[in-house]
């Protein structure tokens, strides 16, 4: 996001803030939330693409609340509002082609009205459907959530991606040798997807709170946290939205103090680190083993504060919202050991993770007729946990590497820790603190090298900057 | 927040009063210590010095370096501006884009092979030879690189020069020049001459925060440019020479609205060179007049020497060149056909190849040699 959109973010915020003080506080936040959906979404290589996506966004929205819906949160009464201001954000946005000047809220000019029309009532008839099947079997949510990995799929494997791009230039009658893998650039898709599986899977376990159609896209695509997080759980956001707000000093200062710190880690710190941090270029012009390490520890930090930053903004435009949105980090190179990296490296995605796979599949491992040894079970689930969450950044080699190099090593720190934690305890404090620096720093220096494969791009150019910093390339 | 809490004693409209304040007040003193900032640099201090001066042309990001007008900030990111050693025999070369090395690599370029050559002089003095060369061809740009230059010591000036530099369309066109207009008045003023220097445009001075932060930027980019130069020795993306075909000649003589046959004395910029001179001092200055690129047939070769010179242009450069350093007692050394044909770059009429790099720093040894001797000026 460029300081532009995050400076009219933050006005927007405060306006919604503003208005969206009594009754009407889910849907003035649905209708910021709409607009945004529009307006942060790039420009597209594919012609009203970037119209699109967001279309479907709204649309998989609407029609996963209608699955998941209580049946006593249905009522056509309680939710028109909600769907009057979802179509009616669509043709507004789509009627902007008539203005005389360039598209303002969306990437570019929007397709043709009437196509616009057909849009709204095939995602009126999905949403129907929805309703209609969410009655007749559960089954439904399961496939709901086949068809959300399925789409993830589409945008996170290069080839799907460039054989879906080529589709639709062939479609839109464009040149489809232009097609490329990066075309379909589906602007925070990512936690959209973690959020609405979060819901089915919860309705699907029976702990889903009853929520209005405006309250659970609020939810979903809830502007300040929806292109880098964090995920927050449903039912702590409708605790911040139903409560009665009025913008405190307490919150104007805390949202001023993330906004300020935020804006200052992601465009001074990660912006500067930037320019110095390994990357697939650097990585081969790079001339000695000292230097491919600082241009590492960049990396290391740059990424830090820029995700850090992009949350702290996130935080704090929630604030002037009226929302305590999670924490995603909380200084994870100072943590002594890699299990308590994770606990507080993006946090909000780890929960997520822990939740809905880790804990699930654990528990089914250890409730077969013959359980598992549990370092068997600590091993398969740590290890496929932590390729998942490799394969959510991009399904490549390197970051299922990424996510292995790290299953290893919590695996490695849990034995490790079950073997000496008995004797470490019993330590002096000084030796604790010392054994926790050395944690700390040797815990840095593994996430520091598991870098590596994520800002590589290949598995060759990985293994090339593995040699040059030991001294070997 | 209910009255009586803790958070209730925080007033945003006195921080945001006393933020505003604090940056009116710094904005507003951003004159008097903004230059201090731009002078503090990392470079030959965090970082080591450049070799060349920072040239961009093609992504910064890519090539570590970027251009930029500030001449304090470029020669301070420079190896010259390291403290000279006492065992020193400091040369510094001027020119144009042949000598900054804009097609070849720069361990090929004529002020490096010069400095390894490992020269020394006959006080037993170690001969260092920098590159201060900066594309494109204009003597008033070198001039004010000198002028920046000197306070870095230099035992020997080489400048190297070519006709292209001493246009009259060259003589204040270059965005060096534009940008230090006012440094060029000075040395106008301080040399009691008259150069017909423009009037810089925003003579009204633009020092605020406002006016100098794109500067100010750019200077924050460069300093951390400063480590991927460390880290990688990349500051260019070179040409690929394998895809540039070399132009025809063309049929026509004028040059820079020069018609033939012949040149007005005072066309070209031979005062500029001789206010170089001046401003030397007693440092030595060899001037050089560089290799050109002579194609050897073809058409257009009877009235052209190559795609850039007409024949009869450069011949009254040359015989100009000659008669004015014979009557201003310059030292003048007429390389122009030292190389042959074969050791040029497709790109340039001036730009040597690796080889004719090497050929032109043998040439050049003797000279350095014999001027470091005391052998003349």
């Amino acid at each position: 996001m460029t300081l532009t959109i995050i400076l009219v973010s933050m006005a927007a915020a405060l306006l919604a803030g503003w208005l969206a003080r009594g009754r009407s506080r889910p849907l003035v936040l649905l209708a910021f939330s709409a607009l945004a959906v529009y307006a942060f979404q790039p420009a597209l290589p594919v012609r009203h693409l970037d119209f699109w996506l967001p279309t479907v966004t709204l649309a998989l929205v609407a029609a996963s609340w209608a699955l998941t819906a209580a049946p006593e949160q249905r009522s056509w009464r309680a939710n028109w509002p909600a769907a009057a201001i979802l179509a009616g954000i669509v043709l507004l946005l789509g009627l902007t082609r008539f203005l005389p000047f360039d598209a303002f809220l969306t990437a570019s000019r929007p397709p043709q009205t009437f196509q616009i029309v057909l849009a709204i009532l095939l995602a009126a008839a999905l949403t129907g459907a929805a309703l209609w099947l969410s009655r007749r079997s559960a089954k439904w949510l399961a496939a709901a959530i086949g068809l959300i990995l399925a789409l993830f799929l589409v945008l996170k494997v290069p080839e799907l991606s460039y054989w879906t791009s080529f589709f639709f230039h062939k479609l839109n009658q464009q040149y489809s040798g232009a097609a490329s893998a990066a075309d379909l650039r589906w602007l925070g898709f990512s936690y959209i997807a973690f959020r609405l599986i979060h819901t089915i899977r919860d309705r699907q376990s029976g702990r889903l709170p009853a929520v209005t159609l405006a309250e659970y896209a609020a939810y979903v695509i809830f502007f300040p946290s929806l292109t880098a997080g964090p995920i927050d759980r449903i039912e702590r956001f409708l605790g911040d939205l139903r409560r009665p707000f009025a913008l405190s000093a307490e919150d104007l200062t805390e949202a001023g103090k993330r906004l300020l710190v935020g804006l200052f880690k992601k465009f001074v710190i990660a912006d500067a680190l930037a320019l110095v941090a390994l990357n697939g270029t650097n990585a081969l012009q790079v001339r000695t083993a000292g230097w491919t390490w600082i241009l590492l520890y960049a990396y290391a930090f740059q990424i830090f504060f820029d995700f850090s930053g992009y949350t702290d903004i996130a935080i704090g435009l929630g604030r002037l919202l009226g929302f305590k949105l999670p924490e995603n980090f909380n200084a994870p190179y100072r943590k002594p050991n890699l299990t308590q990296f994770w606990n507080n490296w993006h946090m909000t995605l780890t929960q997520w993770f822990r939740a809905y796979f880790f804990n699930p599949v654990t528990r089914l491992l250890r409730s077969t007729k013959k359980p598992l040894p549990i370092p068997v079970v600590i091993f398969v689930t740590q290890i496929i946990t932590m390729a998942l969450i490799g394969l959510w950044h991009g399904v490549t080699a390197n970051f299922v590497l990424w996510g292995l190099w790290h299953g290893l090593g919590l695996f490695v720190h849990n034995r490790w820790s079950e073997r000496t934690k008995a004797r470490f305890a019993v330590l002096p404090p000084r030796w604790q603190t010392v054994l926790n620096a050395g944690g700390a720093l040797l815990t840095f220096h593994f996430v520091a090298l598991g870098w590596v494969f994520f800002a590589m791009p290949d598995l060759s150019t990985s293994w090339h900057v593995f040699l040059k910093l030991f001294g070997f390339a | 927040m209910g009255k009586g809490t803790s958070a209730s004693a925080v007033h945003p409209l006195r921080v945001l009063l006393k933020g505003g304040v604090l940056f009116v007040v710094l904005a507003f003193t951003f004159p008097v210590w903004g230059g201090a900032l731009t002078r503090l640099s990392t470079y030959n201090w965090i970082v080591g010095g450049r070799l060349r001066l920072p040239y961009g042309g093609g992504n910064p990001d890519a090539v570590y370096s970027s251009s930029m007008t500030d001449l304090g900030v470029m020669l301070r990111s420079h190896v010259a501006a390291r403290g000279k050693p006492a065992g020193e025999y400091r040369v510094i070369i001027l020119g144009d884009s042949t000598v900054w090395g804009f097609s070849v690599p720069l361990e090929n370029s004529l002020p490096f092979l010069l400095d390894a050559a490992g020269l020394t002089a006959c006080d037993g003095r170690a001969v260092r030879v920098y590159n201060l060369g900066y594309p494109n061809a204009s003597v008033t740009k070198d001039l004010l690189i000198l002028d920046e230059a000197m306070q870095y010591q230099p035992d020997l000036v080489l400048w190297f020069v070519t006709l292209a530099a001493m246009t009259p369309d060259r003589r204040f066109d270059h965005p060096i020049i534009t940008g230090n207009l006012g440094e060029l008045l000075a040395i106008q003023s301080a040399l009691a001459l008259d150069l017909g220097i423009p009037e810089p445009a925003d003579a009204g001075g633009k020092d605020t925060f406002f006016d100098r932060r794109v500067a100010l930027n750019e200077f924050v980019r460069f300093e951390l440019y400063g480590l991927m130069w460390n880290a990688t020795g990349i500051d260019r993306e070179l040409p690929d020479l394998a895809a540039v075909q070399r132009p025809a000649l063309p049929g026509y003589v004028i040059y820079a609205g020069f018609l033939p046959p012949s040149l007005a004395d005072d066309a070209l910029s031979f005062d500029v060179i001789g206010a170089g001179v001046r401003l030397a001092g007693g440092t030595p200055v060899l001037l050089v007049n560089e290799p050109i690129y002579v194609q050897p047939d073809g058409p257009n070769t009877d009235i052209r020497y190559n795609a850039s010179y007409p024949r009869w242009v450069y011949d009254e450069y040359r015989a100009q060149f000659a008669a004015r350093a014979e009557r201003e007692g310059w030292t003048y050394l007429d390389l122009w056909d030292a190389l042959p044909p074969a050791e040029f770059t497709p790109d340039a009429d001036l730009h040597p190849t690796p080889e004719g790099e090497a050929l032109l720093a043998e040439i050049l040894a003797p000279y350095i040699l014999q001027i470091a001797c005391g052998g003349g000026r």
